[in-house]
């Protein structure tokens, strides 16, 4: 996979500590090295990327402690 | 609540299999206030009804032919990879036939190999959805 979001992911985590204290569960929205905003849910956040970045890229991510892969047990994704 | 029915000649060898497109979401649509000229045609896929996916899947590629830029970044795991991370795309499916519309979901994108299927249509696009398999008819039942 390419970096695109490399900068937006390192933003994340650098300020993962603060957003768990006052935000678990809701959604960022980032952009490079500027969190643009928090949110309850995911809709809001992808809408107000659009707004602001119009078609990005940008990342919306939900506030985690512990961020689960997602599973498949199809043999049909092949990297 | 609109149902789509798929029958196959043999479902057990080929799976819940179903036509769809894929398309930008209507929150993109309409943020952006898109006019019906503005927007892409339209990807048809095959998809395959997955209860094995946590995540819907499309096949690398298709948000690029759509001019979708990336959204978000999931790790995934598979029966040969842990962690790999995959990026997320924001999307709509329609079903081909019926025109049922799933308008708003975030997808992964991946690579999808070796048996004509572009989508798998997983556990996220099933939680809000009743799943009927019927293997004595080689039919399946989607309501939406």
């Amino acid at each position: 996979m390419e970096d695109i979001l490399k900068i937006e992911l390192e933003t994340y985590a650098n300020g993962l500590l603060d957003l768990l204290d006052k935000h678990e569960g809701e959604y960022v929205l980032i952009k490079g090295d500027q969190i643009a905003g928090v949110y309850v849910s995911e809709r809001d956040a992808l809408r107000e990327g659009y707004k602001l970045f119009g078609k990005g890229p940008f990342l919306v991510k939900q506030i985690k402690r512990i961020e689960e892969p997602a599973r498949f047990t199809s043999v049909l994704i092949r990297f | 609540m609109p149902s789509i029915t798929g029958r196959t000649q043999n479902i057990r060898e080929i799976g819940p299999v179903l036509e769809c497109l894929i398309a930008p979401s209507q929150i993109y649509i309409d943020t952006l206030k898109l006019s019906k000229d503005e927007l892409p045609e339209p990807v048809k896929v095959r998809a395959l009804i997955d209860t094995g996916a946590s995540t819907t899947v499309v096949q690398k590629g298709i948000a690029k032919k759509l001019g979708l830029n990336v959204v978000s970044v999931i790790r995934i795991g598979t029966p040969s990879h842990i962690n790999v991370e995959c990026e997320v795309y924001d999307i709509a499916i329609i079903f081909d036939i019926t025109r049922v519309t799933f308008p708003n979901i975030m997808v992964i994108e991946a690579p999808l190999e070796g048996q004509d299927i572009q989508c798998l249509i997983g556990r996220d696009l099933l939680s809000t959805s009743v799943f009927i398999y019927n293997g004595i008819d080689n039919s399946f039942t989607l309501s939406i």
